[in-house]
């Protein structure tokens, strides 16, 4: 099985390679190959969903020997090794790139005509990175999936990008590579304090390892968090700068809006769909699990942002008339609700906060590709130049609201299943914090509706250059069937999960449940360092203490 | 029995060496010829060369010595490469003042003039009454020469 | 338990699946898309009298275990006890008679799958909403009516009315449903096990478990969510708009049942509302001027539909008003009177609905009542209907809104004495609440028979397109332009209908039969106690307090006499047309312009909270292009400036200026490294 991640993890590149090395690829060609390529890694990642056991709670696929390390050696010394593994919380990351990777190529099918191979080759090489960062069992291993995937994203936004595409894609790659690097400061510290303080000394780059090793560390001044300068708090900080920038939580969301409006169809949808989880999957995998204490002391710093990220998101989204500057903020709102659920950092948040991922991921997708739909057709995303395309595009009215009641977490749909644990959990931590948040609900269903209201209901809109007397436009071609393959699993799934949740929590349940026993540990560590000493002041002692004491 | 290469001989020859080096470096940043101040780069080198071989004497052994094989090697072949590059330089301008080459600065910025003393100097053959003699230089003054184009002068 | 018990999942369900097949499959099949829809109903209706026989109040089904994330687990689990029963048998019973009479209503009309897909739909969030056993699930299926409402307010999706009120219902809705969400969070955090079972949460012992603040925090949360569902100040103001839905959902979805939903939630939450006095003070409060200031409003509308909309809202009030009332030893004859209110106003408000909707359909989608008149005897079917739901409404004896308004003054009357026993001081206030209610009954009358006898009495009128009081044409030009085109915009589309023809049996049949209810249901379950037996099979009810039920001589005869007042008063003004009306309305001037006005509520909401948030909204796009991204280009900048500025002027070009500077640095570096 080990083989086969590895298969899945690499096909896209072949892919990407066959595009770039085959000679005389037309577009028609190419698209092809991507869809083919794409739809195979699809069919893998379902397989390993299939293969996947849900009472395991250690990384499953990987390589190595049952007690010996993950994966294969790669670098010799130090012992950087090339580890691939999945469980319950990345598992779902993984096939939710595989779907979209089909809906990527699908949504490119007419609308990319220049330089197809290569633009599908940096596609597929995207989900190559994209699937790799999510596998990825090794810290080095996870860092060069996450800086890898700017290159291929900067190409397609400044290759195939709108007017503004150079400043755009030169923006987003210097903004998140900047947090990028004091991500790496950071998960080079935790290795070396794993090294310093673990017993035995070990050098060692798995993720799995580290978590455990770190959370049972003895070495007292790492369960400290009562000041900016202990080193948990630090290292959190660090790792902290980059997970942010790609959330993005507020305020280091300029790029989104930006990277969004000039991106390609596909790129919005990858990029809002997986790019902005590879903050939040690294928030979980190494704030959440390796720096818990950390986490827990900042919550008020964590959950001001958040809060400040859906309201604030939400009112600008409110205030914008470009259709994809509205989604790119209310990304900015959601990713505040998904950060929010994790920081609560029990398993009923946790739960919400994965899945909702998972939900984020289909719902602004399908809105990106509504979005790309009717952009392709009139070629302005104004919402004051389009409206009443239900007259038009019953299918496509369709889709639209279908997405948007699920992005507004309507019952039923999946939007509900994360956002209302993810609530609970924050009002038993912070219900003020709750209350403050859920005015995001109310905010996130008026932008959505007013976007529904403006470009979907009312009287036929069309922009000037269009018209063509009474019947309006002739010439604008109808849903074609690429366009309903690639918005339909979308839209089948958003009312699976909405329906059907329990298959998806069965398995990112014992993951979280794994996490929330790791982060009980470091808990218990900080209490016998709390015991031990008395000359701690009494407002250390309160941070280092859980919640659920005070 | 006593190595006759003592400490306070290396000493001396240490601070040959390292007079050597002051004086290039000086030289490198006070002369403005192109050739004077590539000699002085060589002399600089030497005089390190000098207290490699010094250390190498002291410690008993040939690495110093090597060292300044491999030194002189690279100078013979960087000698070669900077007089080619002085011709060519030469050639373009017709001057080996090397501050008239100040093309590889910030745009914007204005090129420094310190050749303007040297416009007050007077063409040797322009000037009348009696014969005089070439003259040092003063550092940092341009001597005074004919500007011509060097195609002129070859003929 | 037996056959409709463990099949109580069939209820919703059967709803759902015609939904489905009328959206989907009915034009495939060949097969009337009302089809699927009304057998769907029409059984569910059967399995609900079913139900209806054998609930018990400790009887749940789990048909699935839904979400568990975590320690977050909701269950899909149905309850089966008196209200949810009585619930079920009411909701089915009017969805069926509205999607007979829709079938004919909505005939011709190119989205007619689509409207009986939603109304499928609806029936199965209503039913799981009354059905559900668990505060979560009671939500799911609260907003799922919600969105079912939305989609059908803006059925004629082409028109900008209706895709507002659409908008504002749901904007509306779900400000009220945060209120609910909250609660449903507070609960979580604080019963045992988290587990939010009606069951669990109304016990005893949790309920006195329950922190200090919560036990009037959760209650309030809830009526807060209840304002919004069932039109309560302040956030009323979307029920009327509603009202550009098609009428058959005007009467099914904004009258008779999901409106409903917060006086069913409130008095499903009684044994936890009722420990905080203050809060139903409050609801009883809310209730009252609720209802009054719609009846206020009711007064002056022309709409015929709008009339009925705000009656609805002030019937809804009345509900509150018998809900709050329930202090004390009142409790249980209190929350009874508002479920008994709310039952026989399912059927008679659907009546009157269903009846506006046939005089607009016989007068060509003309609902404004200054531009028809006299239409007793072209219409004779929809005029007798109406005249019984109108004499309901009003409460005339012995019609079925005599006997529930009856014990909701009941109830009113005998609060201040119960508030006495359990030391509430506020308990005065009850007296007011019950005057006033008794005067909102007068204006009740009054406007109920205004809007009847100007429809139906007077000289015979038939509207014209030249009337004064036509609209400036461009709506109705608009609409009747697209009404050309393949897409269909209003109720002028079905415009097959012949103006001012009594509407086919399918349409007057239901009338009939609502007509029959909305006479018996009172005299039949009322003072029978029948209701109230029902009732008693009830989760929680049994233990509140039973009071002394003794019906109110002097409660009857001042309310008939304020019924009957009120209809005299129209008769008086608007049987046959006379100058009265016009005459009052001067010398009322401010008083008949701030009614005429909906007392500017809407405009107040514009000019507060909705400038208020697309204030901010302007406001933070701004501040985010200034601000915020000025401060992330300002921090780019910087090295940028520093290099610029600082060290550009040091990068010459001059050779040896670079030696020097080099030199310098060793001679710096090793004079650091050396002697310090």
């Amino acid at each position: 099985m080990a083989i086969l991640l590895a298969l899945t993890v690499f096909l896209p590149l072949i892919g990407a390679l066959a595009l770039v090395l085959l000679p005389g690829l037309d577009k028609g060609a190419a698209r092809k190959i991507a869809l083919g390529t794409s739809l195979v890694t699809l069919g893998l990642c379902l397989a390993l969903l299939a293969g996947f056991d849900p009472a395991v709670t250690t990384p499953q696929f990987a390589a190595g020997a049952a007690d010996g390390p993950y994966g294969w050696s790669w670098l010799g010394r130090p012992d950087v090794r090339f580890a691939l593994g999945l469980d319950g919380i990345s598992i779902w990351l993984f096939a939710l790139t595989g779907l979209l990777g089909v809906t990527c190529v699908l949504a490119s099918w007419e609308s990319i005509t220049e330089r197809a191979p290569t633009y599908y080759a940096f596609m597929l090489t995207l989900e190559f990175g994209l699937l790799g960062l999510f596998a990825a069992l090794d810290v080095v291993l996870f860092y060069i999936f996450f800086e890898f995937t700017l290159i291929p994203l900067f190409f397609i936004i400044g290759l195939w990008g709108g007017p503004e595409r150079k400043r755009a894609s030169i923006y987003f790659f210097l903004y998140t590579m900047a947090g990028g690097l004091l991500t790496l400061l950071g998960v080079i510290a935790l290795v070396v304090v794993h090294m310093q303080y673990s017993p035995g000394h070990v050098l060692t780059f798995s993720i799995p390892e580290l978590t455990r090793g770190l959370s049972a560390l003895p070495w007292d001044e790492w369960y400290r968090t009562d000041s900016w300068t202990s080193p948990q708090v630090l290292i959190f900080l660090l790792l902290f700068a980059g997970f942010a920038i790609k959330v993005p939580l507020f305020p280091f969301h300029t790029w989104l809006p930006l990277a969004h409006v000039e991106a390609p169809t596909a790129g919005s949808i990858v990029l809002a769909g997986v790019l902005l989880k590879l903050g939040s999957y690294g928030l979980i995998r190494f704030n959440m699990a390796m720096t818990p204490l950390a986490t827990q002391a900042l919550y008020p710093f964590l959950a001001a942002l958040c809060v400040a990220g859906i309201i604030y998101g939400a009112l600008t989204a409110l205030a914008q008339s470009d259709m994809k500057r509205l989604v790119a903020y209310s990304s900015v709102s959601h990713m505040g609700f998904i950060v929010l659920g994790m920081a609560a950092m029990n398993d009923t948040g946790l739960n919400g906060s994965v899945i909702q991922m998972v939900n984020h991921g289909l719902t602004t997708g399908a809105l990106f590709a509504c979005v790309g739909i009717l952009y392709d057709r009139y070629h302005t995303r104004e919402m004051s130049q389009i409206g009443g395309t239900w007259h038009k595009f019953p299918l496509l009215a369709f889709f639209f609201i279908f997405a948007s009641l699920g992005s507004a977490a309507l019952p039923g749909l999946n939007g509900f299943v994360g956002e209302f644990p993810i609530l609970t959990a924050t009002f038993a931590v912070s219900p003020w914090t709750c209350a403050a948040a859920t005015l995001g609900m109310i905010l996130g269903a008026f932008y959505l509706l007013l976007l529904l209201k403006r470009v979907v209901f009312g009287p036929l809109v069309e922009p000037h250059g269009h018209d063509h007397g009474d019947h309006g436009h002739s010439d604008v071609p109808p849903i074609g069937w690429h366009e309903v393959a690639a918005l339909g699993p979308l839209a089948a799934l958003i009312l699976f999960i909405g329906v059907v949740p329990e298959p998806f929590f069965a398995r990112i349940r014992p993951a979280a449940t794994e996490l929330t026993r790791v982060v009980e540990r470091q808990r218990e560590g900080a209490a016998r360092v709390l015991a031990k000493s008395d000359s701690i002041p009494a407002d250390a002692a309160v941070s280092m203490l859980s919640r659920e004491a005070r | 029995m006593t190595d006759p290469f003592s400490i306070e001989l290396l000493t001396n020859y240490l601070l040959v060496g390292a007079a050597l080096f002051a004086l290039g470096m000086l030289g490198f940043i006070a002369r403005r010829n192109l050739i004077v101040m590539f000699l002085s780069a060589e002399m600089m080198l030497q005089g390190v060369a000098l207290s490699l071989v010094a250390f190498g004497r002291f410690h008993g052994n040939w690495s110093g010595q090597i060292f300044t094989i491999v030194i002189l090697t690279i100078a013979a072949c960087e000698a070669s490469i900077a007089l080619a590059l002085i011709v060519v330089l030469y050639n373009r301008r017709s001057s080996l003042d090397v501050t008239v080459w100040q093309d590889v600065r910030e745009p914007g910025i204005e090129p420094v003039d310190v050749a303007a003393e040297a416009r007050g100097a007077v063409l040797a053959t322009d000037a009348d009454g009696t014969e005089t003699y070439p003259t040092l230089t003063p550092a940092g003054v341009e001597p005074a020469h004919p500007i011509r184009p060097w195609t002129e002068r070859r003929r | 338990m037996g056959f409709f018990v463990s099949n109580i999942w069939l209820i919703p369900l059967l709803p759902l699946l015609g939904g489905l097949t009328a959206g989907f499959l009915a034009r495939r099949i060949k097969l009337d898309p009302f089809i699927p829809v009304a057998v769907g109903v029409g059984l569910a209706f059967l399995l609900s009298l079913g139900a209806y026989a054998s609930a018990d109040a400790e009887r749940s089904v789990l048909v699935s275990r839904w979400i568990q994330a975590g320690s977050f687990v909701v269950p899909v689990e149905f309850r089966v006890d008196g209200l949810t029963t009585l619930m079920l048998s009411m909701v089915t019973f009017v969805s069926t008679l509205v999607i007979v009479f829709a079938s004919g209503y909505m005939h011709g009309d190119p989205s007619y799958p689509r409207f009986f897909a939603f109304i499928g739909l609806f029936v199965f969030a209503m039913t799981g909403l009354v059905l559900s056993n668990n505060y979560i699930l009671t939500y799911v299926f609260w907003e799922g009516v919600g969105v079912c409402s939305y989609l059908l307010i803006g059925f004629w999706y082409a028109r900008p009315a209706a895709s507002a009120a659409a908008m504002k219902a749901f904007m509306i809705n779900r400000v009220g449903d945060v209120g609910f969400a909250l609660a449903i969070f507070w609960l979580w955090a604080v019963v045992p096990n988290h587990d939010l079972s009606y069951q669990n949460v109304l016990a005893e012992s949790t309920l006195h478990g329950l922190p200090e603040a919560a036990k009037w925090g959760i209650p309030l949360l809830l009526f807060w969510a209840a304002t919004a569902k069932s039109a309560q100040l302040p956030l009323y103001v979307w029920l009327p708009d509603a009202m550009e839905g098609p009428t058959p959902v005007s009467a099914l979805i904004h009258a008779a049942t999901m409106v409903t939903a917060g006086v069913y939630l409130i008095a499903r939450s009684m044994p936890l509302i009722a420990l905080s006095p203050d809060v139903q003070l409050l609801i009883a409060s809310i209730g009252c001027a609720t209802a009054l200031l719609a009846a206020l409003i009711a007064l002056t509308q022309t709409d015929l539909k709008r009339v009925m909309a705000y009656s609805t809202v002030s019937q809804l009030g009345f509900m509150f008003m018998g809900l709050g009332a329930g202090v004390g030893s009142v409790a249980r004859l209190a929350v009874v009177a508002a479920i008994f209110h709310l039952f026989t106003h399912a059927f008679f408000k659907a009546l009157l609905f269903l009846a506006s909707g046939s005089v607009m359909h016989a007068m060509g989608d003309v609902i404004d009542m200054r531009r028809f008149g006299g239409l007793r005897r072209r219409l004779p079917y929809t005029y007798m209907t109406f005249a019984v739901g109108a004499l309901a409404l009003a409460g005339v004896f012995p019609m079925a809104g005599f006997w529930s308004k009856d014990e909701i003054l009941l109830a009113l009357e005998s609060a201040p004495h119960a508030a006495e026993e359990i030391h509430f001081a506020a308990g005065w206030a009850y007296g007011l609440i019950y005057w006033l209610a008794m005067f909102t009954a007068f204006l009740t009358a009054f406007y109920t028979f205004r809007a009847f006898f100007m429809t139906f009495w007077g000289p015979e009128k038939l509207p014209s397109p030249d009337d004064p009081e036509a609209p400036p044409a461009l709506d109705h030009a608009h609409d009747h332009h697209h009404g050309h085109d393949h897409v269909v915009t209003g109720d002028a589309a079905h415009g097959h209908h012949e103006v001012g023809v009594e509407s086919g049996p399918i349409m007057t049949y239901p009338l009939m039969i609502l007509a029959v209810c909305a006479v018996g249901v009172g005299v039949l379950f009322g003072p029978t106690h029948l209701l109230a037996g029902h009732l008693e099979h009830t989760l929680g009810f049994e233990s509140l307090p039973e009071g002394h039920p003794e019906f109110s001589w002097f409660s009857a005869i001042v309310s008939t006499i304020a019924a009957l007042g009120g209809i005299g008063l129209a008769y008086a003004m608007y049987a046959v047309p006379s100058e009265a009306p016009g005459r009052l309305a001067r010398s009322l001037k401010p008083l008949y312009r701030a009614s005429m006005g909906k007392f500017y509520v809407d405009e107040l909401y514009q000019a507060t909270v909705m400038k208020l948030v697309l204030g901010l909204a302007a406001a933070s796009r701004v501040f985010d292009v200034k601000v915020v991204d000025g401060l992330v280009r300002g921090v780019a900048g910087a090295p940028w400036a520093a290099g610029r500025e600082v060290l550009a002027k040091y990068h010459n070009g001059l050779i040896q200026f670079y030696a020097a500077a080099s030199a310098l640095s060793v001679a710096v570096l090793l004079w650091l490294l050396l002697f310090t």
